[in-house]
């Protein structure tokens, strides 16, 4: 293999691998904050990746423009999802929250397929279309737009969390939960500002992957959920740089299985993945959570 | 004291008077006669003769005359449907249900039954029922493999896990397509040969796996490993405990359970011409499956039945009601084809929150239809006094060893102090040494536990009490040291064999299992215990002989959600003693006990170490009690031994008055002395 292939490999898992952190960071949160391992989050970037198509098909124009549309619907139907479900089992044991959000994301692919039908759909703009050469890679814009947002998103949730009230709050209850209700905290307002906030990321996440890749109801399930739990699980929970660095590590490992072993690739991801669950399940950076 | 000499049971003692002694039986033999003769065959022999029953029969019979009828194509179809989710339900039930997982890729099973039966029969040529049994061996053999690491694993990350485990399978059988035939699969066309109609072939075959995975579920509930299964569901420190391996017992329901799949995957290619990856892991099989058993009702034989038959004629009628249904609404063309999984995952969510035990957990709840238990109510007699050591008298002890908590500080009544008689060691702890990151839990400990003692060990809170039981019974590795019990040394065993040995721990916090009965969190204890190979028959008398030494008998068929703390503390007691071991660790067992709980429970610990011989070390806060029930106690401070002595000589220990109340305080102790 030559240098210049294993260049290719590289820069493309940073940069794809960047997108797929932004694309699991939804699931870490919510898993870390509320302890909802919100199984459903594949159709929230699935719905969000509808939102962009038929805006882009219905007004046109630059598919940015509805990243943050995107990111607001699926906001919304997380906020409606977390009040009308999850809020209920609150106290009941942690795989029923496991169970109701798998309940949640039959339902919600199910609903897809009956409104927008199980035909691929693609948004074909100047990102999916036109290509930059980066040494000797073909990098689709689509990707280096996807890497720019995903690098803002991320940088503004770490702000968020970091450096404001609410994000401290929210760091509070992912840590000590009673603790963080004896200092004051509604820790069922926090969920719901983790659940708009991690259905948000996931609904602009939709408009990268509209803009980036094909896709149908399915896609939620069988492409975006799994990878968003090996990074996850990589990352160790709570730690915004292991999920850039597990984004980064696994879409290059996978780069490198396709060239090797293709079709494999998926199969690598979760390879990795359960050798960290049972060697080292706090990930690179994190702590474990029940 | 004289009393106390008497009271004590010595090997010449006991059988002279004793009615019932436990034996021990051949375990291969135990096992054997309890599969035939045992619960399983005696419930389903009942249920046979019940009304449920004779539906039940009346149904096998209607669907084995079914094909014989003129017209039931579609009928058919749908019976197929059932008996197929009826299968796979039962074999989800016992890992999901009884083992209390969630598990995302419980089809991984039916599709290497699938592939294995199709690669023996067309690849290697053998026989096609040889080949259906090859689909249950090797996918057996496969969940013994993944399940070996993978069910280390708890709640999420075992359900996330066996998801990638079922893709990482898919992908791998597809890539070695030399073998597999990859993404074209293999042709099985060659069963047509087999049989007449593949069709009919294939509802029977359904019909067989049916009934085979009722019967193996059924005798699975009302077994031993149904009890312990449903003992680590409910808390699997609690299980450990008690001497279960948490890991063995659920990589043995696993491997059935992945036996049962296998073999529904291996019937399944009956009907299918070609076996591609895609057809046999579709992941919506795993959906259904849970669906199915969650709706039915989880750790139920008849949960997954009523699961699927609820459910699957209405997956066929949806479909074929829904079939190009379309409508047309703000442009958008609504095609409603595959409406039926919305009204499944309604279904599903609306289960989860008003129904989360299932149909038959309902049924359970409101007493319309009782639990399934490995105890029989009728058949235990309770209050027969079938005593192990009848040397027990219970009025001259209730008159003379009740202790008056009041009497602090007074002489040790047996043990160590007493002059002119060396006791026998037990146990050893030497040169303990614990590290959790910097810091010293525990710090050079040595501590000597004599035959028979009742030791106390206190300590100011974080000074490494419970620390020092995690490492004496195996619950954690120490740094460094031994620890040596009859000589033997012990350290670092694993947790669920330190019963086995001969010592036990109950918790600060009780590990009861809730949803259990009294009666039966007894018996898994003296199945589990250190006595070896405990037959049924001999398991219900050590229960029921212990829950009468603790007083707990009136409650045995009680579900233990429904008793009050000192009674669940009691059940610890009873629970322990039913293991038999030599020395028992108490961690905090007074803790939230009024002072009249108090003094009986102390009574019952006295009773233990009196009249079983046990050797009691318990760690407490309450002083007033570990004063008057202690032969000596032994001060932890920071982690290190600074005290051991009678309790006259602790309470005047200037070091651990110290440690207790600060160096001001033992100043102003020395100067009131003086």
């Amino acid at each position: 293999m030559n240098l210049d292939i294993i260049f290719n490999l590289i820069l493309l898992g940073i940069i794809i691998g960047t997108i797929y952190s932004l694309i699991a960071m939804g699931l870490s949160l919510i898993w870390g904050v509320s302890r909802i391992i919100n199984v459903a989050h594949g159709e929230f970037i699935v719905i969000g990746a509808y939102v962009t198509y038929y805006m882009f098909n219905t007004f046109h124009g630059d598919p940015s423009l509805y990243l943050i549309p995107s990111g607001l619907v699926v906001g919304l139907i997380g906020v409606i999802i977390q009040l009308l479900l999850y809020n209920r089992i609150v106290g009941r044991d942690h795989l029923t929250s496991l169970v109701l959000a798998f309940g949640v994301s039959i339902v919600l692919s199910g609903s897809m397929y009956i409104l927008f039908t199980g035909n691929l759909r693609v948004v074909n703009s100047f990102y999916s279309e036109k290509s930059i050469l980066i040494g000797s890679a073909t990098v689709r814009w689509g990707a280096i737009y996807g890497f720019f947002i995903a690098l803002i998103l991320i940088l503004l949730v770490f702000l968020l969390l970091e450096k404001t009230d609410i994000g401290r709050a929210i760091r509070a209850i992912a840590q000590d939960k009673d603790a963080a209700i004896l200092m004051g905290i509604n820790p069922q307002r926090i969920y719901l500002i983790a659940m708009f906030i991690s259905a948000f990321l996931a609904g602009v996440s939709g408009n990268i992957v509209a803009v980036l890749y094909s896709f149908d109801p399915g896609v939620g399930e069988s492409s975006y959920l799994g990878i968003s739990f090996v990074i996850t699980v990589l990352a160790g929970l709570g730690s915004i740089k292991g999920l850039i660095l597990a984004g980064i590590f696994i879409l290059t490992a996978q780069n490198f299985t396709s060239v090797y072993a293709q079709g494999l690739e998926t199969a690598m991801g979760f390879l990795i993945m359960i050798l960290f669950i049972l060697f080292k399940p706090t990930g690179l950076f994190g702590k474990l959570l029940e | 004291m004289s009393t106390s000499d008497k009271n004590i049971p010595t090997e010449t003692e006991q059988p002279s008077e004793q009615k019932w002694q436990y034996k021990g039986s051949n375990p291969l033999y135990s096992f054997f006669n309890e599969l035939i003769f045992g619960m399983g065959t005696k419930k389903m022999i009942e249920l046979l003769a019940s009304p449920l029953g004779l539906i039940g029969v009346f149904f096998v019979v209607i669907s084995v005359a079914l094909p014989l009828l003129p017209n039931t194509g579609g009928l058919l179809q749908t019976f197929r449907f059932i008996f197929f989710f009826i299968a796979l339900g039962e074999s989800y039930n016992i890992i999901g249900g009884y083992g209390g997982e969630v598990d995302f890729g419980h089809v991984v099973f039916f599709g290497i039954g699938g592939y294995a039966a199709a690669i023996t029969y067309v690849n290697y040529g053998l026989n096609l029922w040889l080949a259906f049994l090859m689909g249950g061996v090797i996918a057996a053999l496969y969940g013994l493999i993944i399940g070996f690491p993978i069910l280390r694993l708890r709640g999420a990350y075992f359900a996330v896990a066996m998801l990638a485990i079922a893709t990482i399978t898919q992908q791998v059988i597809s890539y070695f397509s030399d073998f597999t035939g990859g993404g074209q699969g293999i042709s099985t066309g060659k069963i047509l040969s087999e049989f007449g109609d593949i069709y009919i072939a294939g509802y029977y075959l359904m019909l067989v796996a049916s009934i085979l995975a009722f019967i193996i579920t059924h005798y699975v509930s009302y077994s031993r490993l149904g009890l312990s299964l449903r003992a680590i569901k409910e808390s699997p420190e609690g299980a450990s405990s008690i001497g279960i391996n948490v890991l063995y017992t659920k990589l043995t329901a696993f491997i059935i359970s992945a036996f049962i799949a296998g073999i529904v995957g291996a019937f399944n290619i009956t009907i299918l011409f070609v076996v591609t990856p895609d057809q046999t892991f579709p992941t919506a099989l795993t959906v259904q499956m849970i669906i199915i058993t969650f709706i039915g009702g989880g750790a139920s034989v008849f949960g997954p039945v009523i699961g699927a038959i609820l459910l699957s004629p209405l997956d066929v009628l949806l479909t074929q009601m829904l079939a190009g249904v379309s409508i047309s609404l703000f442009g958008l063309k609504l095609d409603f084809s595959s409406g039926y999984i919305i009204i499944y995952g309604l279904i599903f969510i609306l289960a989860i929150l008003y129904l989360p035990k299932g149909i038959m957990g309902y049924f359970h709840d409101k007493g319309w239809v009782a639990e399934e238990s490995i105890i029989d109510k009728d058949s235990v007699k309770i209050g027969n006094k079938r005593q192990l050591y009848p040397s027990w008298k219970e009025t001259e002890i209730a008159k003379s060893e009740t202790i008056d908590i009041n009497k602090a500080g007074k002489e040790p009544t047996i043990g160590i102090n007493k002059p002119g008689k060396e006791p026998p060691l037990i146990l050893e702890v030497l040169n303990i040494h614990k590290q959790f990151g910097g810091i010293n839990a525990v710090d050079d400990v040595t501590l000597n536990v004599y035959k028979n003692e009742l030791l106390g060990l206190i300590g100011p809170n974080g000074a490494g009490k419970t620390t020092l039981f995690n490492i004496i019974s195996g619950y954690y590795k120490p740094t460094s040291g031994t620890v040596l019990l009859n000589q033997k040394v012990i350290t670092g065993i694993p947790f669920h064999k330190s019963i086995k040995l001969g010592i036990a721990r109950t918790f600060q916090l009780v590990h009861v299992f809730p949803n259990l009965t009294v009666m039966e969190n007894v018996l898994a204890s003296a199945f589990n215990g250190r006595r070896e190979s405990v037959s049924y028959t001999d398991g219900l008398s050590i229960s029921v002989e212990a829950l009468e030494f603790i007083g707990l008998e009136q409650l045995a068929h009680q579900k233990v959600s429904n008793l009050v703390i000192n009674e669940q503390k009691k059940l610890e007691l009873a629970r322990v003693l039913a293991a038999d071991p030599d020395v028992i660790l108490l961690d905090e067992i007074i803790a939230g006990l009024n002072p009249s709980e108090t003094e009986e429970l102390m009574n019952i610990i006295r009773r233990i170490r009196n009249e079983r011989g046990k050797t009691i070390v318990f760690v407490e806060h309450v002083m007033k009690a570990v004063m008057s029930i202690s032969d000596r106690i032994a001060v932890l401070d920071l982690g290190k031994l600074i005290a051991d002595g009678s309790p006259k000589e602790i309470s005047k220990n200037a070091a651990v008055i110290n440690a207790y109340l600060g160096s001001t305080a033992s100043e102003v102790s020395k100067y009131v002395e003086n």
